[in-house]
C-alpha cells in the first residue's frame, strides 16, 4: 500500500478517485458506497488501506507539533502500526483504536449485504443520472421532447390495454409496475428517505388529531343529546320512575346537563346557581365527611359544569344565599378565615362537639388532645380541628390547659367534679 | 366517701398531703385548672373550685389574709410543681373577684387587689363565737381589748386565736349593729376596746 507520512496531499493527488463498478461514476476516495447508485466501492483490500490512511491521517493531525525526531513510519495493517510508533505516540494510536472498529463494522455490514437488493425502497420520484464521456447533450434533448410531447398522459392508458388483454404474460410486468425498484443511493437517498419518514410522521400526526376532533364533535353531540333528554324528562311527570331516577344519575355523572347560567337566569343567577349547587354537591359533601372547604368545591363544581365555569365571586354569594333559600348546606366562616361548606343534617355542632368530648374522655387519664392530634385522627386540617375544638369548649364539654407546651384540651372535670 | 370515690373515676391522681396535714383535692393536679377558661361556665366553676379550695387551705391552716406578693403562700396552693403548672396573678385575681362576688372574700382597698381577705369563715360565724365564749368566760360586761381577744392567755385555745385584725374589726361591727357589744377607741388598733352587754346572747 503506497502512503507516506508527509501528509495528506499526495495521496489525493496519487489516487483520483474509485470508479464505481456498478454505474462507473468517480466517487471521492474516501467514500464506501458509491454517491449514486449506492453500490460497495471496494474491496476488503482497499477498505483495509482505507483504514490505515485514515489512522495515519489522524496521527499525524496528533503528532503535529512533535514530528521531528520521530516520523510515523508508513504501516499496512493496525498491528504493524502500533509495534513500530513510539511511546509517545502510544496515546495517540488509541484514538486510531477508537475509530478502527466503527469503519471494520460498517464494512462488514456493507460486504454481508453485497449483491442482494439491501437498500430500502426509496421514493421513486427522481432519478439521477450520471454522464461520462459525454452522451448527455443527446439526452438532454431527447428528455426535452418528451416532456413537451407529455408521453406519460398517453402511456399508462396503453399499459393498462396491454395489461387487460395479454393476461397470462401480465403478472410479472405488473408486479414490476406496482413496485418500482428504482434504487436512489447516496446523500441524496439518505435525505430522501428522511424526507420520506417525516412525511409519514406528518400524516400519522394528522390523522390522530383528526380522531380528536372527531371526539371533541362527538362530545358536542353528546352533551346536546343528554341536554335534550334531561329536558324531556323535566317536561314528563314519570319522574319517581325507578329507571328515570337511575337514568337521572347516569345524566349527573356525566356533568351538569344544563348549567344555570347568567343569560338564562338573569336576575336570579346567584338563586339558582345556588339551588344547583346544594342539588350537585349534597351527595359528595355527604361523601366527604360533612365538610369540605370551598375551594375544593369550586373544582368539583366547575368541573362538572363543563364549558360554563362560574367565577369564585359567584360561587361565594351563591354560597352565602344558603341560610336565606333554606336548603340544607351552610357556608361557614372559622375564625382562621377559612370557608367551608357543611352540611347541616349531618355536620351539626351539637354532634361535632359531642364526638369530640367522646374522644377526649376515652383518652388515657390525664392526657388532653391538640388540634394537631386531633387533625391527624379525624384527617381534616389543623385549623378545622382547632375550630371545632373550640366550639366543643365553648359549649363548656372540655377544657383548656394553656402552658408552654401548646394549647390543649381536656374533658371538662369542672362541671363533674364534687367538692 | 362517695365523692372522693366518684372524683377518683375521673382518672386524676391524688396528691400526698403536705407537711401540715393538708391535702389537696385531686383536681388541684388537672392540668386545665391552671388556665383560665374562656367559657363562661366552665369558668364558673373552676372559680367555685378554687374559691374552695383556697378556704379550706386558709381554714386548715389559719390563714387571713391572701397576698399576691407573697410566694410563701403561693409556692403550694397555686402552683403545683407534680403537673408543672402555675395560676398566674392574673387568674388568681380573678378567682378572688368571683370570691368576693359571693362575700367570700374582700379585697383591701389600698392594695390595688394585691391583697385580700378570706372569709373561710364569716364575721356572723365569727360573732357568735367570740360572743360565746365571752359569755362562758364571764367576761361581759366588762371591757376587753382586742389584743386580748386575738392574742390574750384566755383565748389561746380558741379558733378565734390569732384572729387578722380586718375581720375581728368587720366581727365587731356585725356585733355593735347587733347591739351586743360597744366599742371603744383605742391609741392603736389593738387597744380598742370592746364591752358585751349582758342583754346580748
Amino acid at each position: 500500500n503506497p502512503t507516506t507520512a508527509n501528509g495528506l496531499g499526495t495521496d489525493t493527488q496519487d489516487t483520483p478517485g474509485i470508479a464505481c463498478p456498478a454505474c462507473t461514476f468517480h466517487n471521492d476516495p474516501f467514500m464506501i458506497q458509491c454517491e449514486i447508485c449506492g453500490a460497495e466501492l471496494q474491496d476488503a483490500e482497499s477498505v483495509a488501506f482505507l483504514l490505515d490512511r485514515q489512522q495515519q491521517h489522524q496521527r499525524s493531525i496528533s503528532q503535529l507539533p512533535s514530528t521531528i525526531d520521530s516520523p510515523s513510519p508508513p504501516s499496512s495493517t493496525l498491528s504493524t502500526g502500533t509495534n513500530q510508533v513510539s511511546d509517545s505516540n502510544a496515546l495517540k494510536t488509541t484514538g486510531g483504536n477508537k475509530f478502527m472498529p466503527s469503519l471494520s463494522s460498517f464494512y462488514t455490514r456493507t460486504a454481508s449485504g453485497n449483491g442482494s437488493s439491501k437498500q430500502s425502497p426509496e421514493d421513486a420520484n427522481s432519478v439521477k443520472l450520471s454522464f461520462r464521456a459525454g452522451g448527455n447533450g443527446n439526452f438532454h434533448t431527447l428528455l426535452r421532447a418528451a416532456l413537451a410531447a407529455r408521453v406519460w398522459d398517453s402511456k399508462p392508458k396503453k399499459r393498462v390495454a396491454e395489461s387487460s388483454t395479454a393476461l397470462p404474460s401480465t403478472t410479472a410486468l405488473e408486479t414490476a409496475q406496482a413496485a418500482p425498484s428504482i434504487k436512489v443511493g447516496g446523500i441524496s437517498g439518505i435525505m430522501r428517505t428522511v424526507e420520506t419518514n417525516k412525511k409519514a410522521t406528518d400524516e400519522t400526526l394528522s390523522q390522530a388529531f383528526q380522531d380528536l376532533q372527531g371526539l371533541m364533535d362527538k362530545a358536542a353531540e353528546m352533551v346536546a343529546l343528554a341536554e335534550t333528554i334531561s329536558n324531556r324528562l323535566a317536561k314528563s311527570n314519570t319522574m319517581d320512575s325507578e329507571e328515570t331516577v337511575t337514568f337521572k344519575t347516569y345524566l349527573l355523572s356525566m356533568g351538569i346537563t344544563s348549567p344555570v347560567t347568567k343569560d338564562t337566569a338573569g336576575a336570579v343567577f346567584h338563586k339558582e346557581l345556588a339551588r344547583e349547587l346544594v342539588e350537585f354537591i349534597l351527595p359528595i359533601v355527604e361523601r366527604e365527611g360533612g365538610t369540605m372547604s370551598l375551594m375544593d368545591i369550586y373544582c368539583v363544581f366547575n368541573r362538572a359544569r363543563g364549558v360554563e365555569l362560574i367565577s369564585p365571586k359567584d360561587l361565594h354569594t351563591a354560597c352565602q344565599m344558603f341560610q336565606d333559600l333554606n336548603l340544607p348546606l351552610r357556608l361557614r366562616k372559622f375564625d382562621s378565615g377559612l370557608l367551608v361548606i357543611q352540611t347541616m343534617a349531618r355536620y351539626s355542632d351539637d354532634e361535632v362537639s359531642s364526638t369530640i368530648s367522646k374522644r377526649i374522655q376515652n383518652l388515657p387519664p390525664g392526657a388532653g388532645l391538640t388540634a394537631v392530634e386531633l387533625a391527624s385522627a379525624i384527617q381534616i386540617s389543623v385549623a378545622l380541628a382547632q375550630d371545632q375544638l373550640l366550639m366543643a369548649e365553648s359549649r363548656g364539654l372540655i377544657c383548656r390547659d394553656e402552658s408552654v407546651e401548646g394549647l390543649r384540651f381536656f374533658d371538662n372535670l369542672f362541671a363533674k367534679w364534687e367538692i | 366517701m362517695s365523692q372522693a370515690a366518684s372524683n377518683a373515676a375521673l382518672g386524676l391522681s391524688q396528691s400526698p398531703a403536705l407537711a401540715s396535714g393538708f391535702q389537696f383535692p385531686s383536681i388541684h393536679n388537672f392540668p386545665p385548672f391552671y388556665t383560665l377558661q374562656p367559657t363562661a361556665s366552665t369558668w364558673n366553676n373552676q372559680a367555685d373550685l378554687w374559691g374552695t379550695i383556697i378556704m379550706r387551705y386558709y381554714r386548715h391552716h389559719r390563714l387571713y389574709q391572701l397576698d399576691l406578693d407573697d410566694s410563701l403562700t403561693n409556692e403550694q396552693l397555686f402552683n403545683n410543681q407534680r403537673i408543672n403548672r402555675k395560676l398566674k396573678p392574673e387568674a388568681i385575681q380573678a378567682i378572688v373577684d368571683e370570691m368576693v362576688k359571693k362575700g367570700d372574700a374582700e379585697w383591701d382597698a389600698t392594695s390595688q387587689k394585691r391583697r385580700a381577705i378570706i372569709y373561710w369563715r364569716k364575721p356572723e360565724d365569727w360573732a357568735a363565737m367570740i360572743s360565746s365564749w365571752v359569755f362562758e368566760s364571764g367576761l361581759n360586761n366588762s371591757i376587753l381589748t382586742y389584743y386580748e381577744i386575738a392574742h390574750g392567755e384566755n383565748s389561746e385555745d380558741q379558733e378565734f386565736y390569732n384572729i387578722h385584725a380586718t375581720v375581728l374589726q368587720k366581727t365587731m361591727d356585725v356585733l355593735v349593729k347587733r347591739g351586743v357589744a360597744a366599742t371603744f377607741q383605742g391609741a392603736n388598733f389593738e387597744e380598742m376596746g370592746v364591752k358585751f352587754f349582758n342583754a346580748g346572747a
